[in-house]
């Protein structure tokens, strides 16, 4: 072909006019889209499978799911053979299960090094599962673990203050069958390490139980990747329900559940309930079980026995969502879906606002998606939570809540005082994420437990707290004076607050 | 003709190159609905004029941040100061964390060394230098008094509140003075206060918690609340 003038002029014609299109109609492949994963990393993490020189032997994830065998406990012998050699990274000293972020400890951050566990003369912490060292090692094993993992998916974590994990935790009172684990990210006071606490002395004891390290691993990394602004300020500062609240355990379990590839957790733990869970179910399961906590309308609205304000009931539902969205993302990419899907997850979290709610999370896990995955999971994210019964569209209401409230001095704490009330909903409709707010509108007052959340309230219907027969004042805002000032006529606002309708507000005054 | 045509096709050149810089700029992800700042766009139009109006914010340094996320988020800062009305006594301090997202950059806020608990922001560098504001936490805090004069020792605190807690003490065997200024929650009312490690009267709790004391009047002002693996709610 002759290249002549016209040609020439025509092609770059042609050429311009190709590019225009495409830069209209299409999207530049770096307007969106994450860095690729090292997806071979990545599982080699997942399987714990690091090299190392010191190492531990321990039952994975917990003697229960690792035998098959429900009847089993940490007293048990046959549990010998089930131990397996696993790797110990990032060990300070190899004498010590520390490193320049992580500290195990039994009892307290105060404990001496003489009473920790240490390896043996080939460098391996090898204990039988009921020996307190054992749970030291399950500690630092579970900690690191899942730590490099969600590092490697590029979530660096929060290290300016050091995670004590205290196996068999100091507690104000002594009793052994007392069972529980807590995590205090120590907002208040940036001098305090963050502390993770496991109490309990049982034949299932939750320190054996890797699942219970990887969910408490979750809320401080909650934390960490929303730079510790509050996603739930309000249980923080002791409200008793928030969707905050909810979504930090649902967050937590997800964590847990989705690196150790089991939707459920603590099967082990669970045994310690025997009233409450039949033996081998777990504590919460992010399956589907076609129970109370497939459906949102459940979970979310408030009941006058105060049953949905049990925050991990919200929390299991919203762990069903999350699996729904992860297993979409499994269907697609069998060998990295799941991978995908946790920075998704994780990266939506990062975006949460302070005093979050579950309407920010689907917004957030929108958002994430189309900056990291150019939004190609949009219909099954709105899908997933719409098949478990979340609205698609949230109705107004148009009447504020009506509120009656009246101020109760609590005798056994001088200086403090509570609201006995009835908040009823006038509408036809729900009204959503319901929240009492105290605030202070004197000096002379502070607000110690400023809010206080009750789920979605039907039409029609009413929530009483702190009259006889209803909910009592722990499910109340809080206030306090200086006893030793004049307060009389300090003034505050209580406001009514949903997410779909108008403000109530009321003055008050001491 | 030809040279029509020629022509032509460098204007579709110009036009797409100028649409590829259009877009660009205008993606962005914002969750808060606050205006997307280009740093790039603000790197090249501060003139000296606009260098000499800038305030004298006090940003500490971070020992091991992103130093280019906590550039680009000052200047944010320093460029909106209507939404951010930073107090000459107030140092901010910030950290960043990389994620997928992005830099994520929190400034929290101190008076002479001291933590202001409370107030915080948060920014994210996304991977085109564009700074979005995640969460403004920040009040024009008055500068607090130091009248140590005033203050309640720790001993006088614990005593005070000896009929609502067990034990009242600090973490820290050298605690003498407040170690934190606290702001109520949505208000810019702040109090000197002390951390202190509590155990309820009633044992309702299992392990000792941290409180927030009044360093003036000695009254609880707010309570930390662990996140348990199970609860044990209060039933009517």
């Amino acid at each position: 072909m002759i290249w002549t003038t016209t040609n020439r002029s025509l092609f770059l014609f042609l050429c311009g006019a190709l590019v225009l299109v495409t830069a209209r109609c299409g999207r530049l492949v770096t307007e969106c889209g994450g860095l690729p994963l090292n997806s071979e990393r990545l599982s080699v993490i997942s399987n714990a499978a690091f090299e190392s020189n010191s190492k531990a032997y321990l039952i994975i994830p917990n003697p229960l799911d690792a035998t098959g065998n429900f009847s089993v406990q940490s007293l048990d012998s046959s549990l010998g053979s089930f131990l397996d050699p696993f790797s110990l990274i990032g060990l300070n000293m190899s004498n010590f299960l520390e490193n320049s972020f992580l500290k195990v400890r039994i009892k307290s951050r105060s404990d001496g090094y003489e009473q920790l566990a240490t390896p043996n003369s080939q460098g391996e912490f090898r204990f039988s599962v009921p020996d307190i060292h054992y749970g030291e090692s399950m500690a630092y094993h579970s900690v690191t673990a899942i730590q490099a993992y969600v590092e490697e998916l590029g979530f660096q974590t929060d290290r300016t203050r050091p995670l004590f994990v205290m196996v068999r935790a100091q507690g104000s009172t002594s009793d052994p069958s007392d069972v529980n684990a807590f995590y205090d990210h120590h907002h208040f006071n940036p001098e305090l390490p963050r502390e993770l606490r496991l109490f309990g002395e049982t034949p299932h004891a939750p320190r054996q139980d890797r699942d219970i390290y990887w969910h408490e691993f979750g809320h401080y990394f909650l934390e960490s990747i929303t730079l510790g602004r509050g996603i739930d300020n309000a249980g923080d500062l002791g409200s008793v329900f928030s969707e905050g609240a909810a979504i930090h355990e649902c967050l937590a379990d997800y964590t847990a559940e989705s690196l150790s590839g089991r939707g459920y957790i603590g099967r082990w733990t669970a045994k310690n309930f025997p009233n409450e869970f039949p033996s081998g179910a777990p504590l919460r399961s992010a399956e589907d079980k076609s129970d109370s906590f497939d459906r949102y309308n459940k979970v979310s609205q408030f009941e006058s026995t105060g049953a949905n304000l049990d925050r991990y009931r919200l929390a299991e539902w919203c762990s069903r969502v999350l699996w729904d969205i992860r297993s979409q993302m499994v269907s697609e990419n069998s060998d990295e879906g799941r991978f995908y899907a946790d920075r998704a997850i994780f990266g939506a979290a990062s975006l949460l606002k302070k005093d979050t709610s579950i309407s920010d999370l689907k917004k957030a896990l929108l958002a994430a998606d189309e900056e990291l995955n150019c939004g190609i999971h949009t219909r099954s994210i709105t899908s997933a939570f719409i098949s478990r019964g979340y609205p698609s569209e949230i109705p107004q209401i148009s009447k504020p809540l009506n509120l009656r409230a009246s101020l109760v001095w609590l005798n056994d704490q001088p200086g403090q005082f509570s609201l006995s009330f009835v908040i009823s909903n006038p509408n036809g409709e729900s009204a959503k994420n319901v929240q009492l707010i105290l605030e202070s509108a004197d000096d002379r007052i502070t607000t110690v437990i400023p809010t206080q959340g009750y789920g979605d309230l039907g039409a029609n219907r009413s929530i009483t707290v702190g009259q006889t027969g209803a909910l009592p004042l722990d499910y109340s805002v809080k206030g306090s004076v200086d006893t030793t000032q004049n307060y009389r006529g300090a003034r505050f606002l209580i406001r009514v607050k949903i997410e779909n309708g108008p403000e109530t507000v009321l003055q008050g005054a001491l | 003709m030809k040279k029509r045509l020629a022509g032509l096709g460098l204007l579709a050149i110009v036009l797409m190159v100028s649409l590829m810089v259009f877009r660009r700029q205008n993606f962005a992800v914002n969750v808060s609905g606050s205006k997307n700042f280009n740093a790039r766009e603000t790197l090249y139009k501060l003139s000296l004029s606009d260098k000499l109006k800038r305030p004298n914010i006090n940003f500490g340094n971070s020992e091991n941040g992103d130093f280019k996320a906590l550039r680009l988020t000052q200047q944010f800062i320093l460029e909106n100061l209507d939404r951010f009305p930073i107090q000459q006594h107030h140092r901010l301090r910030g950290e960043t964390l990389k994620s997928p997202l992005g830099t994520l950059v929190s400034y929290k806020v101190y008076q002479d060394g001291v933590p202001i608990v409370g107030i915080q922001l948060d920014f994210r560098v996304n991977s085109r230098n564009q700074v979005l504001e995640l969460f403004n936490g920040y009040q024009p805090v008055v500068q607090m008094k130091v009248e140590p004069d005033k203050w309640m020792t720790i001993e006088q605190v614990a005593a005070l509140q000896s009929s609502s807690f067990k034990k009242v003490e600090s973490d820290s065997k050298t605690l003498t003075k407040p170690n934190i200024i606290w702001v109520e929650s949505g208000s810019d009312r702040a109090h000197w206060g002390y951390v202190l490690k509590v155990v309820d009267l009633l044992q309702k709790k299992k392990a000792p918690e941290q409180a927030i004391f009044s360093a003036i009047t000695g009254q609880l002002l707010a309570r930390e609340v662990s996140r348990g693996e199970f609860n044990r709610l209060p039933r009517p």
